[in-house]
C-alpha cells in the first residue's frame, strides 16, 4: 500500500496540484480564498471569544489564537476524511477504467487539504507575530517545532483516509458515520480548549473521555508549539505511536483485503 | 515468434450486485445476513492464448460475452479469479477515451495527468507533449479547459495520450468507432504502422470490417468461452453466420407464431400457408452469396378464383426495395386457382450486398384488391465475401494503368 503510493509519487503530485488549482479555477481571488477563509474566521472569533465573551479557561490572550491553533489543524482533519469517504466512489470511472493505484485517491485529498492547511497555518504565525510585537504574546523556541505535529497528522490521516475510502466502498453509511463522529469528536477533542485536568474541576471523569480520545494528544502538540504549556509529554509519545500503529495496521488489512474487489464494485 | 503477452486458463466469477445491495448497509452486515447471498456468475472460462510480437488479436462476441472483462484482466484492472496472465512489455489498457479527464483544467495539464496515470515520468510526458497535441489536432484548444472541447476533441486526446505513452501491447475497447472517418482513419493507420513496428495489439470491437482490417487473429467469445480462435475470415464469417442465424430464427419465430396484423393484411379469398426459403437444396435463411435461392409459397383458395396476382418483393432492412415483381407484371394471365398450391420462385446468381432482407408476398386481384397481402413474411440475412455497400454487388473486376500503383492489401489474409 505505501509502495504503491510511493511508486506513483508523481501521479500523486501532480493529481493533488490539479485538486487544488481546480479548486480555486475561476475565481477572481484564486489561492487568496485559501488565506481570506481563516483570516475572517480568526477575526470572527477573536470578536466573539475575546470581547463578547471570554472562557475562563482562557489563559492566553488572545483567546482566538489558541482556538485556530487547534481548528486548522482540525479542519485539515476532518474534510481530508469526509473527501476521503468518497474519493474512490467519486472517480469510479478513473478507478474502473484505468490501471489506477486507488490508494492515491484518498491521500491525494489528504495532501491537498494539507495545503489550504499549511497556508492558514503560515497565516496563524503571521498573527502570532503581530500580537508577540504587540506584546501580548511571548515569542517561544517551541514554534519552530510545527513540523512534527504536521508530519504526525499527515502520518496518522493517510491510513484512516484509505480505510475510510476503502470501507466506503462496500458500505455507504460510512460516510454518515465518519461525519456524525467528527462532530462529536471535535467538542471532544482539544480545541476549544486545553487538555489541562484543571479545567475540569470536579468532573474528572469528563478528562478520562478526552484524553481517551486519540486525537487529543495531536492537538495537545500544537497548543504546545504555540504556547509551551497545556501539554503532558509523558504519554504523548506513546500514544501517539501506539495510535499510528493501530490505524496502519487496520489499513493494510482493509487494503489487503478490498483493493482487488474495489474496481468490481465501486 | 517471440510470445508479447500469455492468458493461461483466465477465469472469472463476479459475485453478483443484489449480494452488494444486500451487504450495502451496515444494519444487514451487522445482524451477518450478506453471508447468505453469494449469488455469482463465471463470465469468463478458462480462456487461454498467446498474443505474439508484432501481431494484432481482435476479439469478437455479441454484448455480454466477457470481451471488456477480458481485456480489463489482461490490462491489469481487474484481476482473474483463477489462472494468469503474464506480458513482456509495457501494456496500456484504453478502456474509455478521456478516463479521469478534469473538465476544470487546460487540456495540456489533462495530458500530464492522463500520462501519469499511464505511468509516464515527467520527463516523458514533456518530450511527448508536442507530439501528442500535434496528433490530436488541438493545437488551438490546448491551453482550453476541456469542458470547452467537443466530443471529438476530447476523444482525439485521448486517443493521442494512450498511443504515445509508449506501449509495447496495447489494449483497446471499441473506443474507434467513435470519431469522425477521417480521424478514424487516422488511428487505424498508426495502430497499423504500431504492429509493423514489431509491438502488439488486442483489441475488442463490433465493426468487423475494422476487426477484418486490423486483426491478424480472431477470438470469438460466447458466454466466457472462446468460441473459435484463429484466421479472422474464417472466424468473421462463422460469427456472421451465427449472428444472422440466431436473428433469422428470432424474426421467422415471430413472424409465423404470432402474425403481426399490421404487417399482414386482405379478405382472405386466397391465403398463403406458409413461405420457406432455400438454398442449395435445403432449407436456410443465411444465404452465402453468390448462391442460388428459391422461395417457395404454399398457398390456398377458398374460393374458385380467376383474378390473382402472385406478387413477391425483397426489401432490405433499410427499407429500400431491392426488387419487386408480380405474375402480372411478367404477363401470366390468369386461368384459374382452386385448393392448394405452391409457388415457387427461383433467383438465380443472388448477388446482394451482406446484411439483413425481407421477402414480402402477396395473393391480389389484377386491380390490387388484397386478398392476402404478407410484408416480412420471411426475413434472411446474406453474407457476402466481397465487401462492397448499397444493395447490389455486379461482378466486377478492376484495372489500372500508367502511373498507378497498388500495393495489393492482403496480410495473408487470401
Amino acid at each position: 500500500m505505501l509502495k504503491e503510493i510511493w511508486n506513483s509519487s508523481y501521479l500523486l503530485f501532480i493529481l493533488t496540484k490539479r485538486e487544488v488549482s481546480a479548486r480555486y479555477r475561476g475565481t477572481i481571488l484564486g489561492v487568496i480564498w485559501s488565506l481570506l477563509n481563516p483570516l475572517l474566521l480568526f477575526f470572527t472569533y477573536y470578536l466573539v471569544f475575546d470581547f463578547i465573551f471570554s472562557p475562563k479557561w482562557a489563559k492566553v490572550e488572545p483567546y482566538a489564537l489558541f482556538l485556530v491553533s487547534g481548528l486548522f489543524p482540525w479542519l485539515w482533519l476532518s474534510s481530508s476524511l469526509v473527501d476521503a469517504a468518497e474519493s474512490l466512489t467519486r472517480n469510479a470511472e478513473l478507478v474502473k477504467k484505468s490501471n489506477f493505484p486507488i490508494s492515491v485517491l484518498p491521500v491525494m485529498y489528504v495532501l491537498s487539504h494539507m495545503f489550504h492547511f499549511l497556508l492558514a497555518l503560515s497565516l496563524t504565525y503571521a498573527i502570532f507575530i503581530v500580537f508577540s510585537l504587540l506584546g501580548y504574546l511571548r515569542f517561544s523556541p517551541s514554534l519552530f517545532l510545527i513540523p512534527i505535529p504536521i508530519m504526525v497528522q499527515l502520518i496518522i490521516t493517510v491510513p484512516l483516509a484509505i480505510s475510510v475510502a476503502l470501507l466506503q466502498v462496500f458500505f455507504k453509511d460510512v460516510k454518515d458515520i465518519l461525519v456524525n463522529l467528527l462532530n462529536v469528536l471535535f467538542f471532544l477533542s482539544p480545541i476549544l480548549y486545553p487538555l489541562d485536568q484543571s479545567i475540569f474541576g470536579s468532573h474528572k471523569w469528563v478528562y478520562v473521555i478526552i484524553s481517551s480520545n486519540p486525537f487529543s494528544y495531536l492537538f495537545s502538540i500544537y497548543h504546545f508549539v504555540f504556547f509551551e504549556n497545556f501539554v503532558n509529554l509523558k504519554y504523548i509519545v506513546l500514544l501517539v505511536v501506539t495510535f499510528v500503529i493501530l490505524s496502519y495496521a487496520v489499513a493494510f488489512v482493509l487494503y489487503s483485503k478490498l483493493s482487488k474487489v474495489v474496481v468490481e464494485v465501486v | 515468434m517471440k510470445i508479447a503477452l500469455e492468458v493461461r486458463k483466465v477465469s472469472k466469477e463476479y459475485f453478483y450486485s443484489h449480494a452488494r445491495l444486500k451487504a450495502g448497509n451496515l444494519k444487514n452486515l451487522l445482524l451477518g445476513r450478506y453471508r447468505d447471498c453469494n449469488a455469482r456468475k463465471e463470465v469468463l472460462k478458462k480462456i487461454s492464448f498467446d498474443l505474439e510480437w508484432g501481431s494484432s488479436i481482435g476479439i469478437i462476441g455479441n454484448n455480454g460475452s466477457g470481451k471488456s472483462t477480458l481485456l480489463k484482466i489482461v490490462g491489469g484492472i481487474l484481476s482473474p479469479t483463477d489462472g494468469y496472465v503474464r506480458s513482456y512489455g509495457k501494456v496500456v489498457t484504453l478502456v474509455d477515451l478521456g478516463t479521469g479527464f478534469h473538465p476544470e483544467v487546460s487540456g495540456r495539464e489533462n495530458i500530464l495527468i492522463a500520462s501519469a496515470i499511464l505511468g509516464l515520468k515527467r520527463r516523458e510526458v514533456e518530450n511527448k507533449m508536442e507530439d501528442i497535441v500535434k496528433f490530436a489536432e488541438l493545437d488551438d484548444f490546448i491551453d482550453l479547459p476541456v469542458k470547452y472541447y467537443s466530443a471529438g476533441m476530447y476523444l482525439r486526446l485521448g486517443f493521442a495520450i494512450a498511443v504515445f505513452s509508449s506501449p509495447d501491447i496495447l489494449l483497446v475497447d471499441e473506443v474507434l468507432a467513435v470519431g469522425d472517418e477521417y480521424f478514424q482513419q487516422k488511428c487505424i493507420e498508426h495502430l497499423e504502422r504500431f504492429i509493423y513496428e514489431g509491438k502488439s495489439l488486442l483489441f475488442v470491437s463490433h465493426s468487423l470490417d475494422l476487426v477484418e482490417r486490423l486483426a491478424d487473429k480472431v477470438l470469438w467469445l460466447d458466454s466466457g468461452e472462446i468460441k473459435m480462435f484463429g484466421e479472422p475470415r474464417k472466424v468473421i464469417d462463422s460469427y456472421r453466420s451465427s449472428a444472422h442465424c440466431r436473428y433469422a430464427k428470432v424474426e421467422n419465430r415471430k413472424a409465423t407464431a404470432t402474425p403481426n396484423e399490421q404487417l399482414r393484411w386482405g379478405n382472405r379469398k386466397a391465403e398463403i400457408v406458409s413461405i420457406k426459403l432455400f438454398s442449395e437444396g435445403k432449407e436456410s435463411y443465411t444465404l452465402l452469396v453468390p448462391t442460388d435461392a428459391k422461395v417457395v409459397a404454399k398457398v390456398r383458395s377458398n374460393e374458385k378464383l380467376v383474378d390473382f396476382v402472385f406478387g413477391i418483393a425483397i426489401r432490405n432492412s433499410k427499407g429500400i426495395e431491392v426488387w419487386g415483381s408480380n405474375t402480372h407484371l411478367l404477363s401470366f394471365r390468369p386461368l384459374k386457382f382452386t385448393g392448394e398450391g405452391e409457388v415457387e420462385i427461383t433467383l438465380k446468381d443472388l448477388r446482394l450486398v451482406e446484411g439483413r432482407y425481407f421477402v414480402d408476398f402477396a395473393i391480389h386481384s389484377k386491380n390490387g384488391v388484397a386478398y392476402d397481402y404478407w410484408k416480412e413474411a420471411v426475413t434472411f440475412g446474406v453474407v457476402n465475401k466481397e465487401r462492397a455497400v448499397g444493395v447490389y454487388v455486379p461482378k466486377n473486376s478492376w484495372r489500372f494503368e500508367g502511373g498507378i500503383e497498388f500495393e495489393v492489401a492482403n496480410k495473408s489474409r487470401g
